[in-house]
């Protein structure tokens, strides 16, 4: 177990691409973070220079306390799984989770009763024998996770591990991963463009995008609190909605403006929305999150907007609405009236809704 | 019905495949089965049924029994040693350093020299007076070896000969092996704690190359055990029939001697030697099945 300390941490490669920019993050002892963005957003390769597999143009890595830049893979004491899990083909199942403490000239008997151990926390111990070719792909990524686990090492890095699984193998692993976490205590650091996993396993996030740091936060906080539109958006299924408006200031009153929507901003917001433009007028784009727009049931101040896909989760039913010339996304109870093709009256629940900079993204208010 | 007109329609499509099989392979082998059982100068162009009398004959000669062990010696020097150094070529050029390009092109001429020429070269390099390979054994004060003259020395020089003009081939083979081993294993095991070299090598580059070990093996085998050319240009399967193998013995028997049926029991065995040790390989390939 360990502690992390990423410095500065640039990767350039040649031709002067920068695919990741001065990232700076500190990850605890037993912490699970999360490493979280689109593809091609620096992730892995930020993981791959944690792991020594990729060399760190720039910054300083630590762990606990000790600079690793220069230090090998092998000697890091990390264990990494990797994507395609790159379980040897010609070790069994066996040779594969003990071949780690093999190189580290482990006795035999401890790697044996480490396997073992390992074996059966993962419900692997009737596979033992068996090659990797023979194994389904939900078992192959037990096996991936038990070669990392036999190791006890300070550091668990992971890389996108369960992209390769069908959607309801992704569901039980994920679980399984969370309860490993909590038996191990271990720190972990884990690659993933899922943000649904980003947000249920992880006790932080690291959201990325073109190799820059846009927020790091526990997931909640980054859900209520993105810090521009990009995290706003990235985070949260359905997407946030986003729609360019002007704000404007009528007397002690805010209001957005935007085709086919005129609101009130709430009191609550004033002072924010003061403080960042000053009394004048200004562009801004309005997020607001499906779940909060909802059917019109007595509010005074309702919007006017046309159905046209209604996607029905049995629980819950999505409604793709044009308002103007914008596509708006709600989540609605799964009682509503709203039919395709027809108008709907929404209520925004503007407390929670968030302006962002036009130009920059940034959060405002 | 329809069936029928299906399989019909497959034999037809296999004909021609088929076809060339029976004239070029089974038509000729069968042939060479008859013809060993028969006796047949060719000065004189006719052939008595003999039965096994030439395979009697064969098998009590000595010059057969030289011709055997010298092929056997032959192969399995051959064999072991250019995939040895065929490998450790590939090893050295799997690297993406400037100028490998060159390197490989340079490693791989050999093979694509016709034998002829490259043995006359020999030849010249193992001269007893004016070779380059005596001249630099004098300058290490080790007393100059008459290669192609001595019958301990004559098949070593043919089997360098032929090492260094296959290398090149086997190494194209091999680098393509190592490279399609995918660059995780290489990670995993950095991850794992296998040293770069040694390690890494015994435990992921050569079992990973192991379906391309075994291939080089098989063409190997064959390859060694077809050689004619080489022993042609430089010795004339001699001194004293110290570089007469098989297919020299055998070519010996049919256009020196134009003793066909003698040829073709000889040819016979062969063919039934190289099958055996390819049955014997494609069943230790099974144990090593991933």
């Amino acid at each position: 177990m360990a502690t992390l300390t990423l410095k500065n941490i640039s990767k350039i490669y040649p031709g002067n691409v920068r695919a990741v920019s001065e990232v700076n993050a500190e990850i605890g002892d037993g912490e699970f973070v999360i490493l979280v963005g689109p593809s091609g957003c620096g992730k892995s390769t930020l993981l791959r220079m944690i792991a020594g597999l990729e060399e760190i143009s720039g910054g300083e890595l630590s762990i606990d306390g000790r600079v690793v830049n220069d230090v090998h893979a092998k000697d890091r004491d990390i264990a990494f799984v990797f994507q395609n899990y790159a379980l040897y083909p010609h070790m069994t199942v066996g040779e594969n989770m003990a071949f780690g403490l093999k190189m580290r000239k482990f006795a035999k008997s401890e790697i044996d009763h480490r396997v073992t151990e390992a074996a059966s926390i993962l419900g692997l111990s009737e596979y033992l024998q068996r090659k990797p070719g023979a194994l389904s792909g939900g078992q192959r990524q037990r096996v991936a996770v038990g070669r990392a686990i036999v190791r006890q090492p300070k550091l668990f890095l992971f890389d996108e591990p369960l992209s390769n699984l069908d959607a309801k193998m992704r569901v039980t692993m994920r679980a399984e991963l969370i309860k490993l976490h909590k038996r191990l205590q271990a720190t972990m650091v884990y690659v993933t463009h899922d943000q649904v996993e980003a947000m249920s396993m992880g006790d932080r996030l690291i959201v990325m995008k073109n190799g820059i740091v846009q927020q790091v936060g526990a997931p909640l906080e980054i859900y209520n609190k993105p810090a521009n539109q990009f995290v706003a958006g990235f985070i949260g299924s359905p997407p946030m909605n986003f729609i360019h408006c002007e704000v404007e200031k009528r007397g002690n009153d805010w209001f957005v403006v935007s085709e086919g929507l005129n609101l009130k901003m709430p009191l609550s917001k004033f002072h924010a929305l003061a403080t960042t433009y000053q009394n004048s007028d200004a562009k801004a784009v309005l997020g607001i999150r499906p779940e909060d727009i909802h059917e019109k049931s007595g509010e005074p101040e309702a919007v006017n907007a046309r159905v046209e896909i209604l996607e029905q989760l049995g629980g819950e039913v999505i409604a793709t609405c044009s308002l103007g010339s914008n596509e708006i996304t709600a989540r609605l109870s799964a009682r509503t009236q709203a039919r395709t093709d027809e108008q709907i009256e929404l209520v925004f629940d503007l407390e929670r809704a968030k302006l962002f900079d036009a130009a920059s993204g940034r959060t405002l208010v | 019905m329809n069936s029928r007109k299906d399989n019909l329609m497959a034999y037809l499509f296999l004909l021609p495949a088929c076809l060339l099989l029976g004239v070029f392979v089974l038509y000729p082998l069968l042939q060479l089965l008859w013809v060993s059982l028969n006796e047949w100068n060719i000065l004189k162009d006719q052939m008595t049924f003999v039965g096994v009398k030439n395979y009697q004959a064969i098998l009590a000669e000595d010059g057969f029994r030289q011709a055997l062990l010298n092929t056997i010696y032959y192969v399995a020097v051959t064999v072991p040693l250019g995939m040895a150094v065929s490998l450790g070529l590939a090893l050295l050029l799997n690297d993406k350093l400037r100028g490998v390009g060159f390197l490989r092109t340079a490693v791989f001429t050999p093979f694509v020299t016709s034998t002829v020429a490259a043995g006359v070269i020999f030849i010249w390099l193992m001269d007893y007076d004016r070779g380059l390979v005596n001249a630099a054994l004098n300058w290490l004060g080790i007393s100059r070896i008459n290669f192609l003259q001595s019958d301990q020395w004559a098949m070593p020089a043919v089997i360098l000969m032929t090492v260094w003009k296959q290398a090149g081939y086997n190494m194209i083979l091999f680098l393509a092996g190592l490279q399609s081993i995918p660059e995780m294993y290489y990670e995993a095991a950095a991850i794992d704690g296998a040293k770069r070299g040694w390690q890494t090598f015994r435990y992921i580059t050569w079992p990973l190359l192991w379906p391309t070990t075994f291939f080089v093996l098989v063409i190997s085998i064959i390859f060694a055990f077809r050689s004619f050319e080489q022993m042609f240009v430089m010795t004339r399967g001699g001194p004293v029939g110290s570089t007469t193998t098989l297919v020299y013995y055998i070519f010996d028997k049919a256009f020196k001697f134009g003793n066909m049926g003698h040829a073709a029991a000889i040819s016979t065995l062969m063919v039934l030697i190289v099958l055996l040790i390819t049955w014997l390989q494609f069943r230790g390939q099974k144990e090593f099945e991933m």
